[in-house]
């Protein structure tokens, strides 16, 4: 399973990595658990009978082309991570929780005392040329990441915890001094040690430690600045996955066959062949009965797609979830801190909380999202089991009026003399509050309005920021940028989030995309505590995020809004296939490529 | 004819400079720039602020605009943010497609255009120039992405005749068979284009044929005894084919200016689509490069335009 990454979710163009997660066959736990509904089986199997061979044809949708740099540490594209899935490989299994696990190309083993993590691989882990993948690849990756000269984007100080990374990448080292080899740089062992030791090391694309390896030898003679356009980086990769290259159009598709140097069981199939398809013509490809699986269908095409014959959708929850900010500070670009300063009625607790009550969220849910989203209850996708409180009731699951009204009242938010609008108390004036809503879907109009006329409902008078909806990129730009025009009050957020439940990178005190710049002493030491050494043991871990959970619902310094469901049509002539997160022993065990079948040769219409 | 060809050129030196600063400040005009979507939680801000320092995205506008400029002059075109690559290596790979796509959908206009013209205006009144007339009425007034989304789904996703996306099909192997499937990937964009837009060509010159005919140098030619099919094809359809020579330099223009939709509907990895996607993922260095393309084959299109004109019609060079 590949590492995935927190991204602004919410245009297709930045579709999220969750896609690729998909793995083997495991029962959806945290649904099953609780009122989160996947609308999709997890798994789906043909009764039919597997024939020999074959080749899977896969449809990415997407109206850019993949850029096909093969590279973990260059690669900067979801849409990359999905067409390279079936030749790349993480080096750790995971379950369906994201917990690694052993049995994979290699395993991970922590020592608390010592502070320190050894990777061990596997002896018959090869590249697909036939060479060893040795120690010295999987710190290669390091390297890559951490010396400037190589121009990666993925540098963060959450890497610093190894000792002496920092110093590499300040170029203060010429080594790194935390990671050493003992069985040479050619043996199987990896040895890191870290500065302290972090609760989420356990869980996959924690961002602590990395999760792949590049084959030094092969790239070593590549100069730094040319290596994220070489032909070795780019067309001919070398992989440890299931099957590899065989031939690459850039842009338009890849064919791969069986790399036979692979660790485990052999392919079942001849060969995968992944093709980009834009958007706009997936729909009527499967109707053609063209691909076999279709990854990156948006929502608005699932209408159209869930009653085409031949194809079953598999599903999953994603890891994902949506939020209105409040504005309620500024961001420190000096000291690092966001600072909660601003002067607007919205500090007041109840006012955000009456916002929260008064959006008919759940309804709008259903009528433009097919099912497809849910409302949230957290911050914290329920994905994440144990760690997701079901208990906190939100704001999003049913609207609630007089509540709101009830909450305004005791705020000091009295109506006028007509009952037309509220006053804000503060300046005897009315309460009127600028929405930075964004465009993006072809509803996004429909739903602002919509919210708007909830929340006049309740007095409260709501207007789009600059008349009008704020596209991605200015939305970013805003977002990220300090010196921005801050004059907005609330805007919606969503995140694809990683398989590590943490959210400190996204609401602590320091975090640069804590957009609405809440900070609280409760909030810091909540935050910590779900990081911290006491939080090495699990149970303490999930206490600590169920108070963080009710903390969030509490105070509402952001109103959690959404969950959502991601979806795969795949033909009827695949044997199995599964939406499961983790390289789970359940049906098929290990990497989903490797063990994929089909059923015909040709693709089923029925 | 020396004369008129470096006035033309040097005309364009100053149109070139306007146009690149025009297209400079357009795309920087634009929100957001190629980092606006790498920004994650993961990702440290830091290190994408010192990446897009380092690609000089922080420097004042004039500054960039410079670097640009000298850049072009060294023949550097720079890299593309988003694919990784440098901009004259997608630039080579793309422009190769679009031109094949636009000579064949060019040369399958005028293959039929201009037979039907002349089917037309030497059958005038006809069955034969009714059928053609009414043909180029309804071709014409139909809107070309229309047409394109018609064709693909009937003969790509409906027939299954024709390839729907790509230019290529990777199961091809070897010198002939990837010819072969290239060819037949373009087959389908190149007649949607073909079949529906012969209305300008098909217009201008039955005009022209049928003003021709009567002419005081045709009347004269066959008073003089010249043969009926002599006069046609040495008088007639010689002088008829002047205002069609006139928009030839736009029609090569035109391939890569009617790229963007063609290929967008088609799924065909062009120079237009590149474009497009340039734009939506603000890849500048990118965006810069086609434009500055496009504008400046624009340029020499029109150039070509009077070239050619005043070597079919010399008045326009002593003019």
């Amino acid at each position: 399973m590949k590492k995935i990454s927190k991204w602004f979710a919410g245009t297709t163009a930045f579709a999220t990595l969750a896609g690729s997660a998909v793995a083997t066959v495991a029962p959806l736990t945290a649904s099953a658990a609780t009122k989160i509904k996947n609308p999709f089986p997890v798994t789906y199997k043909s009764s039919k009978k597997a024939i020999k061979g074959g080749t899977v044809k896969v449809a990415e949708v997407s109206d850019t082309p993949f850029v096909g740099q093969w590279v973990q540490a260059l690669s900067q594209e979801a849409t990359d991570a999905d067409v390279e899935a079936p030749a790349l490989e993480s080096l750790f299994w995971t379950d369906s929780q994201f917990k690694f696990k052993k049995g994979g190309p290699a395993n991970i083993t922590f020592n608390n005392s010592n502070k320190t993590a050894t990777i061990t691989l596997r002896k018959n882990l090869r590249w697909s040329d036939g060479s060893q993948v040795t120690a010295k690849d999987v710190e290669y990756e390091y390297e890559l990441i951490a010396n400037p000269a190589y121009g990666s984007s993925r540098w963060t100080d959450s890497l610093a915890d190894i000792v002496g990374l920092a110093d590499y990448h300040a170029g203060k080292a010429k080594t790194i001094s935390g990671i050493t080899y003992p069985d040479g740089e050619n043996g199987k062992v990896l040895r890191i040690q870290f500065k302290t030791m972090r609760p989420g090391f356990t869980q996959s694309g924690n961002g602590f430690f990395l999760e792949s390896a590049e084959p030094y030898q092969y790239l070593k003679s590549v100069d730094p600045k040319k290596l994220v356009s070489d032909a070795k980086t780019t067309t001919r990769p070398l992989t440890t996955g299931p099957f590899r290259v065989k031939k690459i159009v850039p842009g338009e598709s890849i064919a791969y066959e069986r790399n036979p140097y692979y660790w485990g069981a052999k392919p079942k199939l001849n060969g995968v062949n992944v093709t980009i398809i834009s958007t706009a013509q997936a729909v009527a490809s499967m109707r053609s009965h063209q691909y076999d699986i279709y990854q990156g269908l948006g929502n608005d095409q699932y209408k159209q797609a869930r009653r085409i014959k031949g194809y079953t959708i598999t599903g999953n929850q994603a890891l994902y979830f949506s939020a209105l900010y409040f504005n309620l500070g500024h961001y420190d670009a000096k000291t690092s801190m966001n600072v909660t300063d601003r002067k607007t009625p919205l500090q007041k607790t109840d006012l955000r909380k009456a916002i929260g009550y008064a959006r008919n969220t759940a309804q709008v849910l259903q009528k433009y999202n097919n099912g497809l989203s849910v409302p949230a209850n957290t911050t914290v996708p329920p994905i994440f089991g144990k760690f997701w409180d079901s208990s906190v009731p939100g704001y999003a699951a049913a609207q609630n009026l007089k509540r709101a009204n009830s909450l305004l009242t005791k705020a000091g938010f009295k109506w006028n003399s007509k009952k037309t609008f509220r006053i804000d108390p503060s300046t005897g004036k009315r309460l009127t509050l600028t929405y930075l809503a964004r465009s993006g879907a072809a509803n996004s109009e429909i739903i602002a309005q919509n919210y708007i006329q909830q929340w006049k409902k309740v007095g409260i008078t709501v207007k789009l920021y600059k008349g009008k909806l704020t596209d991605f990129n200015t939305w970013v730009s805003m977002m990220t940028d300090p010196t921005a025009d801050q004059s907005w009050d609330f805007t919606d957020g969503a995140w694809s989030t990683s398989s590590e439940p943490s959210q400190t990178d996204l609401f602590s005190a320091t975090a640069p995309f804590n957009f609405g710049h809440f900070a609280s002493k409760r909030l810091t030491s909540l935050l910590n505590a779900t990081n911290n050494q006491k939080s090495l043991k699990a149970s303490y871990r999930v206490k600590q995020f169920q108070k963080y959970q009710k903390y969030v619902y509490d105070t509402a310094f952001v109103i959690p809004t959404s969950y959502s469901i991601n979806w795969i049509p795949n033909n009827n002539r695949i044997k199995t296939y599964s939406s499961a997160y983790g390289n789970n022993p359940g049906g098929t065990k290990g990497n989903s490529w490797a063990t994929m079948q089909v059923v015909s040769k040709t693709l089923a219409k029925k | 004819m020396w004369k008129l060809i470096l006035r033309r050129f040097l005309i364009m030196i100053p149109q070139l400079i306007l146009m690149t600063i025009l297209l400079f400040a357009l795309a920087k005009m634009m929100p957001g720039d190629p980092f606006t979507g790498r920004f994650s939680a993961h990702t440290d801000i830091h290190t994408l602020l010192r990446l897009r320092r380092e690609a000089g995205l922080d420097d004042p506008w004039p500054t960039q605009y410079f670097r640009w400029i000298n850049n072009i002059f060294h023949g550097n075109l720079g890299n593309s943010f988003v694919l990784q690559k440098p901009v004259a290596t997608l630039l080579g790979q793309r422009i190769q497609n679009t031109v094949w796509l636009g000579l064949l959908s060019l040369g399958l206009v005028y293959t039929i255009g201009i037979p039907t013209a002349v089917a037309s205006a030497t059958h005038e009144g006809s069955f034969r120039d009714r059928f053609w007339t009414t043909y180029n009425s309804i071709t014409g007034g139909i809107p070309a992405f229309v047409i394109y989304i018609f064709m693909l789904f009937l003969f790509g996703f409906t027939l299954n005749w024709f390839p729907t996306t790509g230019s290529v099909s990777i199961d091809a192997n070897g010198f002939w068979p990837v010819l072969g499937s290239r060819f037949y990937h373009l087959i389908l964009p190149a007649l949607s284009v073909a079949l529906f837009s012969t209305v300008s060509l098909f217009n201008t010159l039955r005009t022209s044929l049928l003003d021709a005919r009567s002419a005081d140098y045709v009347r004269t030619a066959r008073a003089k005894g010249v043969s009926n099919k002599r006069v046609f094809w040495r008088h007639i359809f010689r002088n008829s084919m002047l205002p069609v020579a006139s928009t030839f330099g736009f029609d090569l223009v035109g391939i890569f200016s009617g790229a963007v939709i063609l290929e967008t509907v088609f799924g065909y990895p062009g120079m237009g689509r590149l474009f497009v996607q340039s734009i939506t993922t603000r890849d500048y260095t990118t965006m810069n490069a086609i434009m500055l393309f496009s504008g400046t084959l624009t340029l020499i299109g029109s150039m070509l335009n009077d070239i050619i004109m005043s070597w079919v019609d010399p008045r326009i060079r002593i003019k």
